[in-house]
């Protein structure tokens, strides 16, 4: 369950908390404090996971001090609304790596999740996803920015997401020059 | 902004859905533009991840976006999760360790463990596979073992494909690694072999899921170098790939015939090097061509359509007794648009051949052509030519040149941004095909300008600077910002072609000269906009051709 609280009100749910409780306490970077599942956590974002493990998690709010409250309600939210479906996010790490989760298609609540968000708070999302290891997350995030990309040309795309073109129109010709191929669609 | 017209949020071009009720009704600020560039301030992995949902003709484009895009695109050791690089080594190579290729280094003794991480990562269009890279030094790599993780990466879904067996040494011609037509990703956009048989093209295609069709339709790019390819086999493969936009044919043994007829819809892009036994291009039937690059020995005929071309590349290497057909310049087509344009020695060669002057052009071309190899092909009565009389034969030959309409093509570069010029062999006099060259030609938009010097010294040639004819005029210089020479070893008619251009080119922010040994020379001209380079790499600007390099020697 979301907890959205004041600094007061935390104090009252310390008292509540015994060690072995199941929920983990966050705290966003404005000291805002949300509850989370630990199971959810611990399944959705390997860096909980490993915080859990660990026993590094602080029962009067973990600091996540790189997240805002909007974008940490986002992540607790999610995390609330995940069905149990998705499998572990943990990845294997060597000379050659891989994602190995199988990217499946957002589902409609996810896709409705991320569409209801702001340009800003979508982004804010994806920074907090990539920050506790939420792959699920990052992917279905990355994947509505993708789609806000795809079909447009490179000019639409800088207007967007307002991208600075750094090139020099010499050296923008050369580069369309070279990939001329890729520009065209028939 | 997001505005209100009769009470209903308009959202203006952010591909996000309308809000469907309530409940989820948009943040205000959702219909805003970003105000901060916020998506090329994501980490890395995000922004890698984001790409890896997107076609990879999307993923291409999206480097001409920024710089930032442009390195992440590029570098592809980045990409871990849609990508497969491997460089199969020997375990002699791999004891020396591994090459700056940023591939995953691997002995063929690795490939079960190889084939293990594959299973774990998955298999099918969900476990997306956008590009796979595979350089094969190791001669014990098998066929099998080749097909497998082909297959795998087309089962994948794979969009770009890069096989390199150029320098895999081993078992005879036969035995060598395969690429088959039978088995490609029904995805599969741009496809680069080199060094590999290619099989499957004649035997009908069965794809995945396109039951019935035989034709490929998504494959756009095709790069095929260092195999042996009959002309059948490439009218074929032509005819499998109606959507062709660039094809590159390199060091592609007997091939005869280039006729892109079957391809001719939509290619842009036609590439034809070193293919020895190519005599004939026929393209005139790809109106949409925009980029013709040939190089090689004995072409006798080709056709070109009549548009407007964007970039050319014409180089005659000529070693053998053919001779470069005579009428190249009339088969080219309008070159007023042309932007970039490479040419050789060889070609402003027949340039200035004269049709009035028909017996002694073809003595021309084969002193271009023919003087390293003097003993190899020459008649007897060419053999008597000495050096001297040779010059002045083409002293006269030049000028005529300016005369001739033949060089109207040439003459109108108006959009002409970068020209490379390859002096190959042991030319007479550089500076006669420079000053040759912009005599002729005017490209008053020129800002890059490239000369490959000849490798061999060539000392004898300093009495012929003082009969060059009157200099060429200013306005082909007025926008020339850069410059870059190479192979440049400090004799007096390289330092005579710098002080030229210095004198000449009043814009000329610097002059970069590469040394064709590693010392450099002292005897470069003291300036403050020129550069002396030992090191090629070092050198900041390359020639849009760059992929094309060679050394005729």
């Amino acid at each position: 369950m979301e907890v959205d609280k004041g600094k007061g009100e935390a104090e009252e749910t310390r008292k509540v908390a015994e060690a072995d409780r199941d929920t983990v306490t966050l705290k966003s970077s404005d000291g805002k404090l949300f509850e989370v599942s630990k199971e959810a956590a611990a399944r959705l974002s390997t860096v909980l996971a490993g915080m859990i493990a660990g026993g590094s998690i602080d029962d009067n709010g973990t600091d996540l001090k790189q997240i805002g409250s909007e974008a940490l309600e986002n992540v607790v939210d999610y995390c609330n609304k995940h069905a149990n479906s998705i499998p572990s996010a943990a990845l294997i790490s060597s000379s050659i790596s891989f994602n190995t989760a199988p990217f499946k298609e957002p589902e409609e609540w996810e896709r409705k999740f991320v569409d209801r968000l702001s340009h800003d708070a979508l982004f804010d999302l994806v920074e907090a996803a990539n920050f506790l290891g939420m792959e699920r997350l990052l992917d279905v995030t990355c994947h509505k920015i993708s789609e806000m990309m795809k079909g447009k040309s490179p000019d639409q795309i800088r207007e967007v997401f307002n991208i600075k073109n750094d090139y020099t129109k010499e050296e923008l010709e050369e580069i369309r020059q070279e990939l001329a191929w890729a520009f065209y669609d028939d | 902004m997001a505005y209100q017209i009769g009470g209903r949020v308009v959202i203006p071009d952010l591909n996000l859905p309308p809000p469907e009720d309530g409940a989820h009704a948009l943040h205000p600020s959702a219909a805003a533009k970003a105000v901060d560039d916020r998506i090329s301030l994501l980490p890395e992995k995000a922004r890698l991840r984001i790409l890896s949902f997107l076609p990879f003709k999307a993923v291409v484009a999206i480097g001409t976006v920024s710089k930032s895009w442009r390195n992440l695109v590029d570098d592809q050791r980045r990409w871990r999760d849609s990508t497969l690089r491997i460089h199969v080594l020997s375990a002699g190579a791999a004891a020396r360790g591994r090459c700056g290729c940023g591939r995953a280094h691997l002995t063929y003794d690795h490939m079960p463990c190889l084939a293990r991480k594959l299973r774990a990562r998955g298999r099918g269009p969900s476990h997306r596979l956008l590009r796979f890279s595979i350089v094969v030094e190791d001669v014990e790599m098998s066929s099998a073992a080749l097909k497998s993780l082909l297959d795998y990466a087309a089962a994948c879904n794979v969009e770009d494909v890069f096989v390199d067996a150029r320098v895999r040494r081993g078992p005879p011609h036969g035995h060598g690694l395969s690429y088959s037509f039978q088995r490609t990703s029904n995805h599969l956009v741009c496809l680069t072999l080199s060094g590999v048989r290619i099989d499957g093209i004649h035997r009908p295609l069965q794809l995945h899921h396109q039951q019935g069709s035989s034709l490929i339709p998504t494959l756009e790019v095709i790069r095929i170098g260092f195999t042996e390819l009959s002309d059948v086999d490439l009218s074929t493969m032509l005819f499998w790939c109606p959507r062709l936009r660039v094809l590159d044919l390199r060091s592609c043994r007997d091939i005869t015939r280039v006729d892109v007829v079957e391809a001719s819809a939509c290619l842009m892009s036609l590439t034809v090097v070193d293919c020895r036994e190519v005599d004939d291009i026929r393209a005139e039937t790809a109106l949409g061509l925009r980029s013709f690059r040939y190089r090689g020995e004995v072409l006798m005929s080709m056709a070109l359509p009549h548009t407007c071309f964007g970039d050319l590349y014409i180089s005659f290497t000529g070693r053998r007794a053919g001779r470069p057909i005579i009428g190249w310049l009339e088969a080219l087509p309008y070159l007023s648009n042309l932007t970039v344009l490479t040419i050789c020695s060889n070609a402003l060669g027949v340039c200035a051949c004269l049709q009035p002057f028909t017996s002694l052009v073809t003595l021309a071309i084969l002193f271009y052509d023919e003087i390293p190899f003097l003993d190899m092909s020459l008649t007897e009565e060419f053999r008597c030519c000495s050096c001297s009389a040779l010059l002045q034969i083409v002293s006269a030959l030049r000028a005529r040149e300016n005369s001739h309409p033949q060089l109207a093509k040439l003459s109108n570069l108006q959009n002409l941004r970068e020209l490379q010029l390859l002096l190959y062999g042991t030319e007479p006099d550089i500076l006669s095909h420079v000053y040759g060259f912009f005599m002729n030609c005017r490209c008053s938009q020129l800002r890059k300008l490239f000369v490959q010097l000849p490798k061999v010294r060539t000392d004898y040639v300093v009495a012929v600077v003082n009969e060059l004819g009157a200099e060429p005029p200013m306005d082909n210089f007025e926008n020339l910002v850069r410059v870059k020479i190479t192979n440049f070893k400090g004799q007096c008619n390289e330092i005579e072609l710098v002080r030229f251009l210095l004198r000449k080119a009043s814009s000329l922010q610097k002059l970069i000269l590469v040394a064709a040994h590693a010392e450099g020379y002292k005897s470069a001209p003291k300036n403050a906009k020129v550069v002396m380079l030992s090191n090629p790499s070092s050198a900041e600007i390359w020639a849009h051709h760059r992929d094309l390099s060679f050394e005729y020697l």
